[in-house]
């Protein structure tokens, strides 16, 4: 397989509803009320729940896991969060846009940049990847 | 209302002191499902097992359930003066030696590194390390953010 800098992988779109923080919550151990609880939400000064960082984090690694024969060659992923992707209670939830570009390639392993908006807003800034060839 | 900085190096003892935490091949798979993923890598033993690997794998992202709960220790001591809604997740970073399988026990090596106040909010960073008793699985690094009241 010859991989070029500039490459970009297949774009994907994922959504996020209330019972995906629900069920994320419970599976990650992560119960801040932020996350499921608008009255706090809104107390703390968020627009609405926001959706776990994590759980976006891990949702946007599978552009490039959807993309590699053997997820577990991932071996480093850095990500900073740059804006919360806000879940609102309307029965559709949040819409996330993911696109990805191979960066550097060299003998042992390629690095590739993700970015993920939602609602116009940049969600993750900085988020690397680098897959072990 | 500040964070208690003697939490600061302290070393945290997860799941307790010389006691390591068992990768679970349950647990893989409900965190495999709460983020949507079907690869069989992360839900057959035998597809797992064709690949090369002594059993299901963990998603990259998996490591961060115990961590959390590492992490915990600190952040609900009622001395180290949380408001636990006030925390949010600036960033995160996953480096892995290996990948983590179902049936691995981990010991972990976790500690708070910092504390650094920037425009009214406290950066908390926390660096926590994998290893079997053979060698060293991966590291984590997280920073969450105490954001200030205004």
């Amino acid at each position: 397989m010859s991989i070029e800098v500039g490459f970009e992988l297949p774009s994907k779109t994922f959504g996020v509803t209330r019972a995906d923080l629900i069920k994320y919550a419970g599976a990650s151990l992560d119960f801040n009320l932020i996350h499921w609880n608008e009255r706090v939400a809104k107390a703390v000064g968020l627009p609405d729940v926001i959706a776990h960082g994590m759980l976006t984090m891990g949702r946007c690694l599978q552009i490039v896991t959807d993309w590699i024969d053997d997820p577990a060659k991932v071996v480093d992923y850095q990500v900073r969060f740059a804006a919360p992707v806000v879940v609102p209670d309307d029965g559709v939830g949040a819409k996330v846009e993911v696109s990805a570009k191979v960066v550097e390639v060299n003998a042992e392993n390629i690095k590739i940049d993700i970015q993920a908006r939602s609602e116009g807003a940049k969600v993750l800034g900085k988020a690397v990847v680098i897959v072990q060839l | 209302m500040a964070v208690n900085k003697d939490f600061v190096g302290r070393p945290i003892f997860f799941p307790d002191k010389f006691e390591t935490y068992q990768v679970g091949r349950e647990k893989i798979k409900e965190f495999a499902r709460a983020l949507g993923e079907t690869d069989p890598i992360y839900f057959n033993s035998e597809h797992a097992k064709s690949l090369g690997y002594k059993d299901i794998v963990a998603p990259t992202t998996f490591l961060i359930t115990m961590a959390m709960e590492a992490m915990n220790k600190i952040l609900f001591d009622p001395e180290f003066n949380l408001d636990y809604s006030r925390i949010v997740h600036g960033e995160q970073g996953f480096t892995l030696r290996q990948p983590v399988v179902a049936g691995m026990d981990l010991a972990l090596n976790a500690e708070l590194e910092s504390v650094v106040e920037k425009v009214g909010n406290e950066f908390l960073t926390f660096n926590v390390h994998f290893g079997e008793p053979d060698g060293v699985v991966g590291s984590l690094r997280s920073v969450l953010i105490a954001r200030g009241e205004s």
